[in-house]
């Protein structure tokens, strides 16, 4: 008789809970942007609308529709792929999404990579130097990080590390200055650049990533510290540091040790993580001209572009979902306790004494 | 070496592994005040034999053990009026509180802790500790580390010990686990096992087993054990020679017959009265199991009735505290 | 997405304030304060809202301390005043889902199946990044300027947390011995919810407040800077820096840096808060 194993459980669950969490998504994206109380037609129309003007073009758009039938038309668009087009360029939602959601993730993906690695770093100083100055610099830095906002990172290091000093390219988006953008295939620059084999490309439009992929990295960061200063801390007063030091090993050695066994919740916390950085690249992409999905997004909010919006939010918020369970999904299968017990095989007493030795079941 | 009033010396002369002198531990309080929690203990452990360190909760049995690992936190200060290491070649190393402490860890001295699960790294595998424990040592896995590793294991009682390496410390048993920790501890060799409760957390047969295991370690192979126990039954059938301690004071230490068979300390003799005599922990059923009567010789360990050269009787003072 | 807490996190009846801990809150506490009161009273030097065309641009000095920007706006007004809008907005959408979303928290504690099914739900709203679901309710709404939307929706953005976050630490505190002791003693479910466990999650709540509080103000600067919500002329920070910034290239610092500041200073004075309040919980560690 198979026992299903923790594992197959929970892909089963989750499973089930995705399914049913994509529906509720898209539900929830569409009544976020259409049960608001709102006036798009008078805000495309701006300065000149007329009475008469805005409802014209609230039928033409089917924006005089009940609430709901708009819902099950939409609900059918889009199980037919069908997202909508914009009120302004015609272009298909779906299509402008698809163009432009790589430049995005590769924004995104650095930052994670960056903000993980560098929160290790000031946790795990943090946590080794306790008590010292470098803990009370590293908890400085840290604060200081969450509390200046992304964009304003962004902007500083701008002028910073671009006006002042000429180190980096200026805020111009994913195009090198004066550069030639390769046949747009992914979406991304940098990968296109790789792509068409375009090598003298490739190294400025990885230089206008640093600005971005700092900002961000920097200010979401600090999930990741404060996590590894925690866990780490407490690893290196536990029982199983002060053995392995007892058994001779270096303290750099014993340090790491610990560090192993306190990354398991950053797994965790990458998710998260994740999620806030598909919503700091809509701004930032702002600052620095960068052409995709989060500006798109937002330029299709200033104008109330509602078929833009809703493709914006529900690709957001899908991203977002995904990246949650991704993590916890990464977390549980890490996680050696999750391992079935007894999967080395160690099953029968091994010495016999009347029953104290039995593997605990799991 | 004996120390009567404080003044002593620490000196390797014959099989001695290791003398100390006034020994001392403070913690630096939070109101920076110290607060010393041992004061001037002396002793001294030969080859062969097994020390046992008694007392209750808070008299210091866990820190003496501590300083002489050096594994205690930084708000502590540990310190020997004098202190002698004796290494296999011979020669003699001051070693409480200096540098070279450090460097006794694991093959000089070894230590197992009390609580056998909470010491082992959750999210690495056996093997992979056991691999670290000798790497440090210069030990390659491949070529004898490993067959080391396996071989500690059995002799810890895990006959399935391949199985063991594999395996993650939450998928073992409380029992398996002290061995497990005993294995690591057990795998260098060290010339002097500290062991802290090696059998509070463990039943009775089980405590039985792990003590039998120790005993064959130190003895046949010549090096030494200083015991940590609550548990005077434990220490009147193991140990050869003991100290009892009080609130951070070595009270009396001696040979075990003679400490604990005619104990001249007021405070030996109330642990003592305190102690349940008649009871048998487990009822000897097996052929090697051995219940803690009171005067028992039928150990698979017997303690040396020996008066090792140089280590007398010793009560320091008989005053109140 | 569950959280998992450090095991260390031990919770009793709350300690007496560390010294420390004390000073956080206090000094945190006062200087958010101090910068509201001053956006809502402080007489200021000059309007907050006319523009001088003539003194663009000046830089920071005896009469306008903070320089001037691109209309002629005294930088340092501006700033004071900013502050009337941004802190309230921040401190009373988060109250909002603060208030409400404790008490719920603590109802959904008790594991039962609607409990799980609703908290499933949950995690879908809370998947929407906060700053999108933020731009979009405002923006959408017709971004006209209204306080009270914006408000709303800080408080519909941040009750998801809230809700799962007392949850949590409800949960938790139901394993507690006093607890069981209660129920033992016969007090019904709500008695046991509202006297023994709410009181004991709330720390934690006030904690997670501030924390938030300060994450809104990043995010209404966010918004502020794309021209949503607050509108002009009415001074926020978030307009403030996109104004500054558009002029970096010509090294006009003062207009990007002390909105910048303001912001980061509020934020940090939160987040101070937020830390007292966390180590008057905890296992005293540092």
């Amino acid at each position: 008789m198979l026992k299903s194993s923790p594992m197959m459980r929970y892909i089963v669950y989750r499973g089930v809970f995705i399914a049913a969490a994509a529906l509720l998504m898209v539900s929830v994206s569409f009544f976020l942007v259409n049960a608001v109380p709102s006036n798009p037609a008078g805000a495309i129309l701006g300065s000149f609308a007329t009475e008469q003007g805005i409802s014209d073009l609230n039928h033409k758009l089917g924006l005089d529709k009940p609430l709901l039938q708009r819902y099950f038309e939409y609900m059918s668009g889009l199980a037919h792929g069908d997202l909508g087009t914009s009120y302004y360029t015609d272009a298909s939602v779906l299509e402008s999404i698809k163009s432009r959601i790589v430049g995005t993730i590769v924004l995104i993906v650095p930052s994670l990579l960056f903000a993980w690695i560098f929160g290790t770093l000031m946790g795990g100083l943090a946590a080794v130097y306790r008590g010292s100055r470098i803990d009370t610099v590293v908890n400085v830095v840290i604060s200081m990080l969450q509390s200046v906002p992304h964009f304003v990172i962004g902007l500083l290091g701008a002028l910073l590390l671009s006006y002042s000093f000429g180190l980096l390219p200026a805020p111009t988006g994913q195009v090198p200055v004066g550069m030639i953008p390769p046949e747009p295939r992914t979406g991304a620059v940098i990968i296109d650049a790789v792509l068409a084999g375009d090598w003298n490309l490739v190294v400025p439009a990885a230089k206008q990533l640093v600005l971005p992929v700092l900002a961000l990295g920097l200010f979401n960061s600090v999930l990741f510290a404060r996590t590894v200063r925690t866990t780490l801390a407490h690893a290196l007063e536990s029982p199983y540091t002060e053995f392995a030091t007892a058994r001779g090993i270096s303290s750099v050695g014993v340090k790491l040790m610990a560090l192993r066994a306190s990354l398991l919740p950053t797994v965790t916390y990458a998710g998260i993580v994740f999620a806030n950085l598909v919503g700091g690249t809509a701004i930032i992409e702002i600052v620095f001209s960068w052409q995709a999905l989060g500006q798109w997004g937002i330029q299709g909010i200033q104008r109330s572009d509602l078929p833009v919006i809703q493709g914006f939010v529900l690709v957001a918020g899908a991203l977002a979902l995904l990246a949650y369970l991704a993590a916890d999904f990464a977390a549980f299968a890490l996680d050696p306790r999750t391992r079935r017990a007894g999967a080395s095989g160690v099953r029968t007493p091994v010495v016999p004494t009347g029953g104290t030795d039995e593997v605990e079941a799991g | 070496m004996n120390a009567v009033s404080g003044h002593c010396g620490a000196d390797c002369q014959g099989s001695t592994l290791l003398s100390v002198c006034g020994l001392g531990v403070n913690y630096r309080g939070a109101d920076d005040n110290s607060t010393p929690s041992v004061r001037d203990v002396c002793f001294d452990i030969h080859a062969t034999e097994i020390v046992g360190i008694i007392g209750e909760s808070g008299s210091g049995k866990s820190t003496l053990a501590r300083a002489l690992m050096g594994l205690l936190p930084k708000s502590a200060h540990w310190y020997a009026e004098s202190s002698a290491y004796c290494r296999p070649d011979g020669t003699e190393v001051d070693f409480i509180g200096t540098d070279i402490q450090p460097s006794l860890r694991g093959t000089q001295l070894g230590f197992v802790p009390q609580a056998a699960a909470g010491s082992l790294n959750p999210v690495m595998r056996i093997d992979a500790q056991f691999r670290r424990t000798l790497a440090a040592h210069s030990i390659s896995w491949r070529e004898d580390g490993r067959s080391r590793a396996l071989a500690a294991l059995q002799q810890a009682g895990l006959q399935q010990s391949d199985v063991v390496l594999r395996s993650y410390p939450h998928e073992l048993s409380g029992g398996m686990a002290q061995r497990v920790v005993f294995a690591l501890s057990s795998v260098l060799e060290p010339r002097v096992l500290i062991a802290d409760e090696p059998t509070s957390a463990l039943d009775a047969s089980v405590q039985q087993q792990m003590l039998n295991m120790f005993c064959g370690q130190v003895r046949t192979a010549g090096n030494g054990a200083i015991v940590i126990t609550h548990d005077i039954r434990l220490a009147k059938v193991f140990c050869d020679s003991v100290l009892v301690m009080k609130d951070g004071d070595l009270v009396e230490s001696g040979p075990t017959g003679e400490v604990l068979g005619n104990p001249q300390h007021p405070y030996t003799i109330e642990l003592l009265d305190a102690t349940p005599a008649q009871i048998d922990v487990q009822p000897p059923s097996r052929t090697h199991d051995v219940g803690f009567t009171h005067g028992a010789r039928s150990s698979a360990c017997p303690r040396q009735h020996r008066r090792a050269v140089g280590f007398d009787h010793v009560v320091l003072g008989v005053a109140d505290d | 997405m569950k959280l998992k807490r450090d095991k260390h996190d031990s919770l009793g009846p709350p300690r007496s304030l560390s010294s420390s801990a004390r000073a956080k809150i206090v000094g945190g506490g006062a200087f958010v304060l101090l910068v509201l009161l001053a956006g809502l009273f402080l007489p200021l030097p000059h309007s907050a809202v006319e523009p001088r065309p003539l003194e663009t641009y000046l830089p920071p000095g005896p009469t306008y301390w903070f320089g001037t920007d691109s209309a002629g706006f005294d930088v340092f007004s501006r700033v004071i005043r900013s502050a009337r809008t941004d802190i309230p907005i921040a401190l009373g959408g988060v109250l909002i889902a603060c208030v409400i979303g404790t008490p719920l928290g603590v109802i959904l504690s008790r594991t039962t199946r609607f409990s799980e099914f609703a908290m499933r739900i949950l995690d879908v709203f809370q998947a929407f990044p906060l700053l999108i679901i933020l731009m979009v309710l405002v923006a959408v709404s017709g971004n006209s300027g209204d306080v009270t939307i914006i408000i709303g929706a800080v408080g519909f953005g941040n009750l998801p947390l809230f809700i799962r976050l007392v949850r949590a630490e409800s949960m938790r505190i139901r394993t507690l011995r006093f607890v069981d002791a209660a129920e033992v003693a016969g007090a019904s479910p709500l008695r046991v919810s509202l006297r023994h466990v709410m009181p004991n999650a709330t720390p934690i709540a006030l904690a997670q407040f501030s924390l938030s509080a300060g994450y809104a103000i990043v995010l209404l600067a966010a918004l502020g800077y794309l021209g949503i919500g607050v509108l002009p002329p009415t001074p926020t920070w978030g307009g403030m820096i996109n104004t500054g910034a558009q002029q970096l290239g010509n090294g006009i610092w003062w207009t990007l840096a002390f909105p910048a500041v303001a912001i980061s200073l509020t934020v940090m004075s939160l987040n101070l808060v937020a830390d007292g309040i966390r180590s008057w919980l905890m296992d005293p560690r540092d």
